[in-house]
Parts: structure tokens; sequence; C-alpha cells
């Protein structure tokens, strides 16, 4: 070996290990969504705006201690000259640099002046417990940010014994659409004529949906108005026909810096009408509107489908489909072989333990090895033996045994435990492995697949590797 | 060898220049540009792909909540691996949950074939993988990412003399498993 087989490295890990990278314009897509969904959560900022604000806050902090001193000093002349001015009117008070959100000039178009007749605490928990107060809504809603992403989303949602829920969005300037029906979602990405199908895991929890964050506030709520000293509510008022209360107030984010928002709340549902974020400069951050809302109407669900166009492709299922066809040309050589042998032995249709499964696939057995409750050294040496070599450059945590996983070989503060490789696996089908697996979910992604299916009461996933389409390594997940 | 493409040096600017850029605009474009090459460069450490990346998509949500501290001192894309690099140090050194870990031991034998030359790229390709993490990273910082040791040691924050160190000890290490491999595996 010489130095140019490093130079041609590159080339040679691309076209080997690297080549198998299954990162796509949906990986794109997923960390994209998960920015703007923790843009939400978190209300980051954009990044120049800290620069300019904090010491702009400095300045005003300064101002305030300086009037406060100024005020001090005048009031303790006061005290010891009073005498001086005598017939001095009462100083008026200065204005301050943090003006209250309550003072902010209120620009609601036909607003109805009356008293607000509700606390604090009975909207905001209408607002915790919106499910509990409508049967279904449905409606369309526009989300808006500066940058200047715009969100159409047409919803309806069903509360109560047989809970549902159906979220259409669309976004012209990133020319996607998504529909979102229960456990199901499709994205359309428009531009790359691709489209990508989903089952989700997670059961319908209403305030957990991210584009129903509005209709089920509950996480809104709890982000923005859980310190009832930090808003208040400045009016009722009917927007579009339906009895608001609107609330201003202002926080300070983590990163120490403020923001104000608005909210109009619908009074009987708490769900949220209007809603505006502005940054310290009073700069808008996002604005939603509700277009549209219809409470305890049947809900159309006809209305809410998403045809994939036929030219748009999904480059997991070719993929996919790809190992099929190779899965059924091996399944066909090994039917003509046992032809005239034995008969067909039926897959059994009960779902399998996950160990039992895995066990056969790979001709070893396993067993579920939880390094937290072995906890020391002794402890793992007992489980899995004596240590072969040391391994200095993998970082292992202080304090518990940290497995190095893909080769299965387990480290233990520097020590390797043990190593194990694992040869290819036996071959299976994908559609006995589905027959086997009986209820389950796929979850494309990457090498592996995974499966998510339940036995005995339990979810498990159970995670297959390919590398040359057969199974290079199993993973289990309880 | 030492800089990164040049579609790093537009982006930069595209930073600097326009002060009204935020963080969304720069890290959307940077998921474009780098996201394929960071799941390379993450699935060096973490040797899973799903893992890697649940990684890259750790590190550009880091970069986006972080995007505020970047001084732009080195580049966009160091900065990124920089985060990558730790995210996935981190993920290493937390991964204590629930594995299955197999319990026999099987045999050590090589089932990959060999090319009629002795060594094949897979070879190479994968005692790289085998490396410990301290000269994996280098060597494909080096190799693959194709940056000079000054760049490393910023990305690393590290000393140049470390790295040089630390590369050479590597390629000897390559070279010893390929010259007198019995095996893939121990």
């Amino acid at each position: 070996m010489n130095k140019d087989d490093f130079k041609h490295l590159k080339q040679k890990l691309d076209s080997t290990i690297f080549s198998e990278n299954p990162y796509t314009q949906s990986s794109e897509y997923k960390i994209i969504q998960r920015i703007q969904e923790e843009q939400q959560q978190t209300i980051s900022s954009s990044s120049m705006f800290g620069k300019v604000y904090k010491p702009a806050l400095s300045v005003i902090g300064m101002l305030v201690f300086c009037s406060f001193l100024f005020l001090m000093i005048n009031e303790n002349r006061h005290s010891t000259q009073p005498t001086e001015q005598p017939n001095t009117p009462s100083e008026t008070p200065k204005e301050q640099p943090n003006k209250p959100v309550e003072e902010l000039k209120d620009q609601d178009p036909a607003e109805d002046e009356k008293k607000p007749e509700i606390s604090k605490q009975e909207i905001y928990d209408r607002m915790l417990n919106a499910s509990t107060n409508f049967d279904t809504a449905s409606g369309t809603y526009t989300v808006k940010y500066p940058n200047p992403a715009e969100f159409k989303i047409d919803f309806a949602v069903r509360n109560g014994a047989k809970p549902a829920y159906y979220v259409h969005k669309r976004s012209e300037a990133l020319n996607e659409e998504s529909l979102r029906k229960g456990k199901e979602t499709i994205q359309l990405f428009h531009e790359m004529k691709e489209y990508s199908e989903t089952q989700h895991d997670r059961e319908f929890i209403p305030h957990t949906v991210l584009d129903l964050e509005y209709i089920y506030p509950r996480g809104l709520a709890e982000r923005y108005l859980k310190n009832f000293d930090e808003w208040s509510i400045v009016k009722q008022m009917v927007l579009d026909g339906a009895n608001s209360i609107v609330i201003k107030g202002s926080f300070t984010t983590e990163k120490g810096e403020k923001r104000f928002v608005k909210v109009w709340a619908h009074r009987e549902t708490g769900i949220w009408l209007k809603f505006e974020l502005l940054d310290g400069e009073r700069k808008m951050m996002r604005t939603v509107e509700m277009n549209s809302l219809t409470l305890n109407e049947s809900i159309k669900e006809s209305q809410f489908t998403l045809a994939i166009p036929k030219e748009y492709t999904n480059p997991e299922l070719e993929r996919v489909e790809s190992a099929n066809e190779e899965d059924n040309k091996k399944e066909k050589n090994i039917t003509k072989k046992e032809e005239g042998n034995t008969q067909a032995e039926e897959s059994p249709l009960e779902t399998e333990s996950p160990d039992k499964l895995a066990a056969e696939l790979t001709n070893i057995n396993l067993q579920i090895f939880n390094p937290i409750k072995a906890g020391s050294k002794e402890d793992v040496i007992k489980e899995l033996g004596e240590p072969i070599e040391d391994d200095p450059g993998t970082p292992q945590s202080d304090d518990l045994p940290s497995l190095r996983y893909n080769q299965f070989e387990i480290f233990f503060k520097g020590e390797k435990v043990r190593g194990i490789i694992l040869q290819p696996v036996k071959t299976i089908s994908e559609n006995e492995l589905l027959k086997r697996l009986g209820k389950k979910q796929i979850d494309p992604g990457g090498l592996g697949r995974t499966y998510s299916y339940s036995y005995q009461g339990r979810n498990f996933k159970i995670e297959f590797h390919f590398r040359d389409k057969e199974f290079q390594f199993i993973k289990l997940r309880p | 060898m030492g800089e990164f493409s040049n579609g790093e040096i537009e982006l930069k600017k595209v930073v600097t220049d326009n002060q009204e850029s935020d963080a969304n605009t720069v890290i959307e474009e940077a998921i474009r540009k780098y996201g394929k090459q960071l799941t390379n460069f993450v699935f060096s450490y973490v040797k899973d792909w799903s893992t890697a990346e649940d990684v890259v998509q750790d590190s550009f949500i880091k970069a986006f909540r972080k995007y505020d501290s970047f001084k732009g001192d080195s580049s966009l894309k160091t900065w990124l691996y920089r985060i990558a690099a730790n995210q996935s140090k981190d993920y290493l050194k937390s991964s204590y949950f629930k594995r299955v870990i197999l319990s026999n031991i099987i045999s050590t034998k090589n089932n990959r074939e060999k090319s009629s030359e002795g060594e094949t790229d897979d070879d190479l390709a994968y005692f790289v993988l085998k490396l410990p993490i301290k000269y994996r990273e280098v060597i494909i910082l080096h190799y693959y990412e194709e940056l000079g040791v000054q760049q490393i040691a910023n990305l690393l924050q590290m000393n140049e003399s470390t790295i040089k160190t630390r590369l050479r000890r590597a390629r000897t290490l390559l070279k010893d498993k390929l010259e007198g491999s019995e095996g893939y595996y121990e």
C-alpha cells in the first residue's frame, strides 16, 4: 500500500460504503420541516436581531437606572429642602422606556367595547382543554412568516369517541403540499415531481399535531401565556362573527430577547382565531389568521383528497420495488428446487416474538442486554465475557458502558468487552416478512427498513439493514 | 487541498453581504448544499445510515438554534462539520439505551472475496471505518473532505501537531491492517 491509495480513498469510499447514503430531497424536506416546527416551538429569532437588540437593551437598562437615580435624588431634595418650591405641582411621571403592551395603540376595526367578563384563568383553561369545548371544527387558516413563506391550511377535526383529523397544507413559496389523514401523510414535491407517503406511529393527541395547534392551542397557551403576569385581557370583540377575547402580552425568550404576542381567542372554545407574534422591535415574526371556521357541523371528509399525479415518483418506493423484484427472483428459484419434494408450508399468521424471528434469521441466539441495568464493568463482563483489547479512540461515557453498535462490539470505559461479527443472514422475502410480523407499519428510511408492530401488547420495532440485498444486521427496539 | 469547495465561498458571501439573511435562509441552503456530504461524514462516526440521518438532522437543528453565535470566524461548512462531529461523539457517548447484543461469538472468517491483487476497494473503505474514531475522523476529513491539517485542527479544535501525528498513525494502522490482514474483524 502506498500514498496513492489514500489519494483515491475518496473514490473508494464513494464507490463502496458511501454509495449507500440514503440522503434524498425528502431528507432535506424533513429537516426543513423540523426547523419550521422548532421555530414555532421555541420562537427562535433571526440571527441579526440579537446582535442589535442586546446593546439596545443595555442602553434602555441604563436609562431606567438613571431615571430611578434621578427620582431618588429629587425625592431626597424635596424631603430635605421642603420650603424651596412649595407650590410646584407634582412631577409628571417620566415615560418608561419599556412601554407595557397594554399602552400600545390598538388598531382593531369594528371593536365592541364591552368590559371583559371572563377571567384569565377561564380563557386559559379553555385553551388548554379546547378538545372538550366542541365536537367538530372545520375551516381554513393562513400562517405567514416574513421570509416570505406562507402556508394555507384546510382542516377538519372531530373530537369524542371517534376522533379524526384531516389537514391539507399548501405552500406556494415552497411549491409543496401535504395531506394528513389520521396516521397517514402524503407529501407532494411539485418542483421535483416526487411524492412520499408516511405512516405515523403516534395516536391522535389533538394538541400535539403541529398543524392543528391553533385549533387545540394547549401548547401555544403553555408557551406564551403560562405566566399570567405577562399578559392581560384587553377587550372583548366580535371578530368575523365570533366572540373573541383579545389578549396582549410580552415575554422574554431563553436567549433574553423580548417578544410581543397578541391573541384573539374564541371565547366559547379557546380556539385561536388570530395570532400575532412580534419581535422586540415590534416587527412581525408570524401572523396567523382563521379565514373560516365552522363548529359542530358534520365534517366533509371527502374534500380531503390529494391525488398523486401519474408522472410523480416516490424515490423510496422505487428502491423497495427493485429490492422486491430481486426477492421474487430468488423465491422463484427456491420454489423450482423444492417442487415435488415437499408441500409448501404456510407461513404462520400470528405475530412472532421479535427475539425468535431475529434469532431465526440470523441463526444466532439473541438476548436483550441493557447496559443501564448492567451498570458496572463487572456486570458487563459477567454478561458478555472478558475484554479482548483496548480501544482508546472510541469516546466513552464516564459512568456507563458505551456500545459500539455497528459491528456489535461492546466497549466499556475504553475496553472492548467483546467483539462479535454478524455474517449475512437468512434471506426472507418482504412478503413473507410482512406475514410473519402481522400488524405492521413500515417506516422506510435509509439503508434499513423499520417495521413497527405489536407483540403481546408491547410495541416493538425491528430494523433490517441490507447489504447486497441480504440482511447485514438486525436491531430490535422495544 | 485545504479549501472547501467554491460553493462554500459563495454561501459565506451571502451571509456577510446580506445582513438581512436570516438563519432560515442560510441553514436551508446549507441543508440542500451539504446535507448529503454531512451524512457521509456522520456515518463515518456512527456507522449506521438511519442514525446518521438522525444525527445530521439534529446537527442542522442545533446550527439553526445557535446561528446567532456563528461569528463567521470559520466557514459555515467548517462550523457545520464541527457541530456534526460533536453531535456524533455525543451520540456515541450516550448510546446506552437498550441494544440487542448477539451473545454468541461468531467465527472471524472474512466472507468477502478478495480481488486478484489481494486488496479491494471494500477492504480499504471498511478498514477506515474500523479505525478508532480519533484516527478515522482525521482520515475522513483529510482524504475524503480534502481538508488541510490547519483546517482539521480548526474544525476539531486541536493542535496542528496532534492532527499530523494522528494522520501519520492512522496511515500506519491502515497499512498494517491491509498488509497483514487476516480478516476484516479481529
